[in-house]
């Protein structure tokens, strides 16, 4: 890649998409996690298995996944939808491996269960209205941190899965980069992910900013 | 003994067991390989041959198995040793009373949390002259990275005794500072935070050096984490990966491969189980 812009190959190789396309996708099976830890969908009975499932490494399964895109369509199948399966396999072993998604699923039961001993989650109930609804402004904040944490811990994945099953990304770059000691890659490839890490913390400051504001004014006299 | 009290104990054994036999592996593993020997290549477990089997080469599994165990021990004993180091400081320091202690971590916390852990280890290598390529710097980079959790968690865990309060209430008993600080508070209340943390960073590190050593093996690169005349578990772990995709018969490496993987995580796993919170 000597010569190369590294802003062309960026944005016009599709590396940035990439990144954003697989950190997007991982993010679903997580938050969908962690809704349905919070609605009580998942019961206590299954962290066993989810658990279990966390504790494997994310280059585990993505040496299977690479194995099973190669076997299907060859090593060379980086376009149409061996390039999309790469992608989704991709995201699936983001969303998984690591404990991530047990540590959502775990992490928001523990987070609701603590705010629903709460004496307003018990007077609420008795005013025949939702546990959920109740909880969910005044555990917001931490659930939302806890995001944020979940999605740098992706972003270290990110490398090990775009690597692994031969994504073009901002990981791999900075894999690529750091082997060959190409200083001037690996300074832009960090840059992006510290540039992703500060845009997180922008939004988490934003969102804690609105739901301050919602429950400033969220009550509502009766008349 | 209560029966929670040896459920605990005989996690923690299993567990040290687990450990015992990595140190033992790292001290028994060869400087450098067997030779190449094509007669005995590819063999089975448990057939004849050495006791794990052969690569296709003709190398013993036994000596990957053993070298990775030398790669990966000492760097995740200290990385787990410094995270443990630093957990205690976290709730010594909430016990004392030190106000600025409290901001310090917190500020810490914010500092090393806001970047993602690999980048940062990557960032590392690559400033390590290649003469100095070992899992050391990149374990305790790691350790570092991950001990504002394990210090924040140690430090609730002493506030929750009471911090001040509670040493004061145990100074009233006339017991000294050094029993107050060394057995009241770190060792029958902060023991569980710490070995838990400890044994966690323990097992990620093990993972990261297998995650790297892979990605450079999957390119013909040298690894970051180690020599070129040594192999880590990763090695098993890509010849299983050849062996699903390219069919050759060394299904037995990815075995003995996942086998080291799943050994190292349920030692994690018990080490956690064995230090329940009182």
């Amino acid at each position: 890649m000597q010569g190369q812009k590294i802003v062309s190959m960026l944005v016009d190789d599709g590396y940035l998409v990439n990144t954003v396309l697989l950190v997007v996708m991982a993010f679903i099976p997580v938050v969908f996690g962690m809704f349905a830890s919070a609605k009580g969908w998942i019961s206590s009975k299954l962290d066993v298995v989810w658990n279990g499932a966390g504790l494997t490494p994310s280059v585990i399964l993505a040496l299977f996944a690479t194995a099973y895109v190669t076997i299907t369509y060859g090593a060379s199948s980086h376009d149409g939808w061996p390039a999309w399966l790469r992608l989704i396999l991709g995201a699936g072993v983001l969303g998984l491996a690591d404990g991530m998604f047990s540590g959502a699923v775990i992490g928001t039961r523990s987070v609701f269960a603590e705010e629903t001993k709460q004496r307003y989650v018990q007077m609420a109930i008795l005013r025949g209205e939702r546990e959920f609804t109740n909880a969910l402004p005044n555990v917001l904040p931490a659930l939302i941190g806890q995001l944020r944490a979940r999605i740098l811990l992706m972003l270290s994945g990110v490398v090990i899965v775009e690597v692994v099953l031969d994504v073009v990304g901002i990981g791999s770059l900075l894999w690529s980069g750091t082997l060959k000691q190409d200083f001037g890659v690996v300074l832009a490839a960090t840059f992006m992910f510290a540039v992703f890490s500060s845009v997180l913390l922008v939004l988490q400051a934003l969102a804690e900013i609105a739901l301050n504001i919602f429950i400033r004014y969220a009550p509502v006299e009766a008349s | 003994m209560r029966r929670a009290a040896w459920k605990s104990a005989a996690w923690t054994a299993a567990g040290a067991s687990i450990l015992g036999a990595l140190v033992l592996a790292s001290l028994a593993a060869p400087e450098f390989l067997s030779r190449p020997n094509l007669a005995e290549s590819a063999l089975l477990p448990f057939t004849g041959g050495p006791i794990l089997g052969t690569d296709i080469r003709g190398i013993p599994i036994t000596e990957y198995a053993l070298q990775g165990a030398g790669v990966v021990t000492m760097p995740a004993l200290v990385s787990a040793l410094v995270v443990a180091f630093l957990a205690i400081v976290a709730g010594l320091a909430r016990c004392a009373a030190i106000s600025w202690a409290d901001t310090a971590i917190q500020l810490f916390s914010e500092l090393v949390g806001a970047l993602p852990r690999l980048v940062v280890v990557l960032v590392v290598a690559l400033a390590m002259p290649a003469e100095w390529r070992s899992l050391f710097p990149i374990g305790v980079t790691w350790a570092l990275l991950a001990a504002p959790g394990a210090m924040d968690e140690a430090a609730s865990t002493a506030g929750r005794l009471g911090g001040a309060k509670f040493v004061e209430a145990l100074r009233a008993h006339g017991f000294t500072a050094t029993r107050i600080y060394l057995y009241h508070i770190v060792w029958l209340n902060l023991r569980g935070v710490i070995v838990r943390q400890s044994a966690d960073i323990m097992m990620q590190v093990v993972f990261l050096e297998i995650a790297l050593s892979y990605l450079a093996e999957s390119q013909q690169q040298p690894s970051l984490t180690h020599q070129d005349s040594t192999f880590s578990w990763a090695r098993l772990l890509y010849d299983g990966y050849t062996a699903i995709v390219g069919g050759l018969p060394l299904f037995h490496e990815l075995f003995v491969g996942i086998t080291l993987v799943a050994a190292t995580a349920f030692m994690a796993q018990a080490f956690r189980r064995g230090a329940q919170a009182r």
